[in-house]
């Protein structure tokens, strides 16, 4: 079940909503677990089982590392999270990687290893790494034990987070697993929260991919430089509304249950370097890199060249996560490179240019990036490059790309402003969004609590102060209650605005010629 | 006070909830919706196996959004608000000037891997049927639909695909036999207002006259005038199926129908019976229904037959021009899609029996029937994107190595 959906909106949440606020505190991680099993298992109820092997080999990986622990047998400990991290890393390697490797094997030796082709179950990538995470934070210390299997249940399958993120380590919401306390402001925030991420997806994800689609199957024969500049465009801007729609839409759910997600992405296409990007960008995913990859190779601490084999292996494995294809391995290892040169030279001469250009320069770097990402056939990738370079021999227009341009134009002037800080900041003056911490668009953060993203793996001067709360959770949306005391207009925009925003995706969902979810290859 | 102050979008987020549940759950099923003219999906039994394979899941959401309460109504929303961000086109329809609704067609709508097939099939059928009949008596007439004939009623910047790239394509085939005709440009070039619907997908009576002229020019016959009929509205609340598509209010159309000044009658046989149709040409009951372009020759059918009785009016039927006038009499056969539903009773005029098979519906053996009813004259009529994404072109019969 995807969120976006009338399923999910009319029969899914009412039904869980009132079951949870229904049953006593203690029976609530019941409904939880529950719910989400019907959730994962709506169009593939074989796969629950996967979900509640998972479940399973964790709760008893994690009980017996405890155990190990305190009885000082640190060394035996060290073997059984070994045994959990293979088990997961197993699954996803026979779901998701089985065919690509085998396919990789063949090309290189010649042998002729079948290639198996089974479905993804949605969402593997991300709780297996959710998983992976609870049984290394009780070997380190950094989580207690789960006795409640249902607690535990209800955090491996937890359904806001299940499919599509955001990368919640157990050891974030170990506390409210236990105890939460949920309440009409938490409630009131979550739907804002929510029906941002919703109409991120519905309204202006949506089109653009459609948008995108046209292009892509446009014949060369109609194809202008134009139209190739438009459709990169377009594809950025579904997949930054797609992914962070739905991290948002986690993190408002989650809200309404009372459970505190992390923030996933702080206007990413505001970066003044590729460095900050990845800062800004699926934070969850690059935090899980450098707490279980980066920082367990060495990270920074074993040398120079020792750092930069520690990056390459980061971000060719973060490509790899996206997809079981070379465009994503070679996607994360431009992005390696990419981070390599600004961490050893690009920082310096970054530093002295002007902001637009630096911008100018990040985007570049970024969306060159999507094409990549976008053509699983890297012959395709190439040529789409070329006549986005104007070496494809097209002319620079034609009708048809004059055509899309302009009646695309409004809709992506909306997309721009939404992916910028200044989106945020209308919704602030308007009083439908509370103050951002994050406003101008460079990081001011506030020290002490986790710190988010791929951080370690940047440079050191190139993004202005230190990199954000990690579990400020779509802070802008009012997340640290401080703003609670809403003023006058806004107690009636507010729900004038946001339940008509609400009616808008209804409108697009029902009329659902084109609703296409994008993460089964994750 | 405090709560209601500050929890106003969870209260109303919470009763927009309830409501499209409840309203969905009591909502009245709908079979069919007559704006979409397609069977909705029922609400799905729930069954073990259903449930285990998958398959009740994805109909029970088909069926949520089929039946979702003022459907219609949301859909419209959806396109006020595409129209508002400045589209000029949604879900594949532009919005043309003068409230004309037109399909948009592109290159890779049309030029399909089923079009090549279909124009391999098309052109081996006339080349065999040319060769029996020969080619002054089989043409092929493909037109293009309204956003190509009537390129001044686009919106602004609009550049569609040039559809008559599909007869360029077809002449290719053909080898220099001249079966063609060139509808679209007649029909670009009549200067005539009004030759599509504004809310539908088919040409107007007055545009099938002009393919009709096209075609009897191509033929050598000399086509009636536009006086020799009288023109009668039979409807003004004819909305198509263009404008279902995107539920977008616009002027509805006028229906039509030409009847022949002279005193020309029809007899209309359906489907091979014997029994005469009630309303000959026309389907007067089809006006009430929300399928009104049923009128004109009772829609879909795999056979039809039309017998034209001479008129003794004024004008005279030997006034006008009948191919191969003096010699035995001829058979028209128009293989077709529901264009030559209204182009049928001009050409009807020249011949004292005309045929309209639609090879979706027809499943006789064809080739077969053609020797059987000596049909001596053929003609080959759709309308180019429907004729792009036809499945049923391989019935066609052709020659073989060692004859039929």
């Amino acid at each position: 079940m995807v969120f976006s959906s009338l399923l999910f909106l009319f029969r899914f949440l009412p039904a869980v909503l009132f079951l949870y606020y229904a049953v006593p505190g203690r029976f609530r991680n019941g409904v939880l677990f529950i719910g989400s099993l019907l959730f994962y298992g709506w169009g593939e109820p074989v796969y629950i089982s996967l979900l509640l092997f998972s479940t399973l080999v964790d709760f008893i990986h994690g009980k017996w590392i405890g155990r190990l622990l305190a009885q000082g047998r640190r060394d035996r400990a060290k073997w059984l999270v070994a045994s959990s991290a293979a088990i997961n890393l197993g699954l996803l390697g026979f779901f998701k990687y089985a065919g690509f490797f085998a396919g990789a094997v063949n090309r290189l030796t010649g042998l002729g290893i079948p290639e198996l082709s089974v479905a993804l179950p949605v969402g593997i990538s991300f709780y297996t790494f959710q998983t992976m995470s609870y049984t290394i934070d009780v070997y380190r210390g950094q989580a207690k034990v789960q006795d409640d299997i249902v607690a535990f249940g209800a955090y491996v399958s937890m359904f806001p987070q299940l499919i599509a993120g955001p990368i919640v380590r157990y050891s974030t919401i170990a506390e409210e697993l236990k105890e939460r306390r949920e309440s009409l402001w938490e409630f009131e925030t979550g739907v804002r929260i929510f029906l941002v991420g919703l109409a991120k997806k519905v309204l202006l994800a949506n089109p653009m991919g459609e948008l995108w689609t046209e292009i892509q199957g446009v014949p060369e024969a109609d194809r202008a430089v134009l139209m190739a500049w438009l459709g990169i465009f377009a594809f950025g801007m579904q997949i930054y509304f797609d992914f962070s729609g739905y991290s948002d839409m986690a993190v408002g759910l989650g809200r309404m249950f009372g459970f505190h997600f992390p923030e996933n992405f702080r206007h990413p296409y505001a970066s003044r370097s590729v460095t900050e990007f990845w800062r800004r960008w699926h934070i969850s995913l690059g935090t899980w890199f450098r707490e279980y990859v980066y920082i367990p190779l060495g990270g920074n601490r074993r040398g120079k060249r020792r750092q930069a084999v520690n990056i390459m292996a980061v971000w060719l494995l973060t490509g790899l996560w996206h997809g079981a294809d070379w465009n994503f391995l070679l996607w994360g290892g431009y992005f390696g490179v990419l981070l390599l040169a600004e961490k050893l030279v690009l920082s310096r001469v970054l530093k002295r240019l002007p902001g637009a250009l630096r911008l100018a320069y990040t985007l570049a770097a970024v969306f060159f990036g999507w094409v990549l990402f976008a053509h699983e056939d890297l012959g395709e990738g190439i040529s789409y490059l070329r006549q986005l370079l104007g070496l494809g021999g097209l002319a620079a227009v034609n009708g048809r790309s004059v055509y899309l341009t302009v009646t695309s134009l409004p809709l992506g002037a909306l997309a721009v402003i939404g992916a910028s800080p200044a989106g945020a900041r209308i919704g602030e003056k308007l009083g439908l969004l509370e103050r951002q911490p994050d406003g101008d668009g460079s990081f001011q953060g506030e020290p002490g609590s986790e710190r988010s993203g791929a951080a370690c793996l940047g440079g050191d001067g190139v993004s202005q102060g230190e990199p954000g709360p990690e579990r400020s959770g779509a802070a802008c949306l009012g997340g640290d209650g401080s703003s609670r005391q809403t003023g006058g207009i806004a107690a009636v925009t507010r729900p004038v605005c946001f339940g008509g925003l609400f009616l808008l995706c209804v409108a697009y969902l029902v009329n659902a010629g084109y609703n296409p979810f994008l993460y089964f290859r994750f | 006070m405090k709560n209601w102050k500050t929890c106003g979008t969870a209260a109303v987020f919470l009763g927009l909830l309830a409501l499209g549940t409840g309203a969905s759950l009591l909502w009245p099923q709908r079979r069919f919706s007559e704006t979409e003219n397609r069977y909705l999906t029922g609400r799905p039994e729930l069954s073990l196996e259903g449930v285990m394979d998958g398959s009740y899941g994805e109909t029970y959401e088909k069926y949520l959004g089929d039946q979702f309460p003022l459907r219609d109504g949301f859909v419209g929303i959806k396109t006020a608000a595409e129209r508002f961000l400045g589209r000029q086109d949604v879900n594949g329809v532009y919005f043309g000037k003068d409230g004309y609704l037109m399909e948009r067609f592109e290159r890779e709508d049309i030029e399909t891997e089923q079009l090549e097939e279909n124009l391999d099939a098309l052109a081996a059928f006339l080349l065999t049927e040319g060769e029996r009949l020969g080619t002054d008596r089989v043409k092929a007439m493909l037109v293009p639909s309204a956003a190509w004939a009537m390129p001044e009623k686009l919106p602004l910047l609009a550049a569609p695909y040039d559809q008559q790239e599909v007869l360029r394509k077809l002449s290719a085939r053909l080898g220099g036999a001249e079966v063609l005709v060139d509808a679209g440009t007649a029909l670009r070039e009549s200067g005539k207002d009004g030759l599509y619907y504004r809310t539908d997908h088919h040409w107007t009576v007055s545009g099938a006259y002009e393919g009709y002229r096209a075609w009897a020019e191509a033929m050598g016959i000399v086509p009636w005038e536009r006086s020799a009929f009288s023109v009668e509205t039979v409807s003004r609340d004819f909305v198509g199926t263009v404008q279902a598509k995107v539920n977008w209010k616009t002027e509805p159309d006028a229906m039509e129908r030409w009847t022949p000044r002279d005193g020309t009658a029809y007899e209309v046989f359906y489907d091979g019976s014997e029994e005469k149709a009630a309303g000959g040409l026309y389907t007067e009951s089809a006006l009430e229904s929300r399928d009104k372009y049923r009128f004109y020759l009772d829609g879909n059918h795999g056979l039809t037959k039309i017998r034209t009785v001479r008129g003794t009016g004024e004008m005279g039927s030997d006034s006008h021009s009948s191919p191969g006038a003096g010699g035995p009499p001829r058979r028209l056969c128009i293989i077709k899609d529901s264009y030559a539903n209204s182009f049928a009773p001009f050409a009807a005029n020249h011949y004292e029996t005309t045929f309209l098979l639609d090879l979706r519906y027809f499943n006789g053996n064809i080739s077969h029937f053609l020797e059987q009813e000596g049909i001596t004259d053929l003609l080959v009529l759709y309308r180019i994107p429907g004729f792009a994404a036809e499945e049923t072109l391989w019935k066609l019969p052709v020659a073989k190595q060692g004859g039929l």
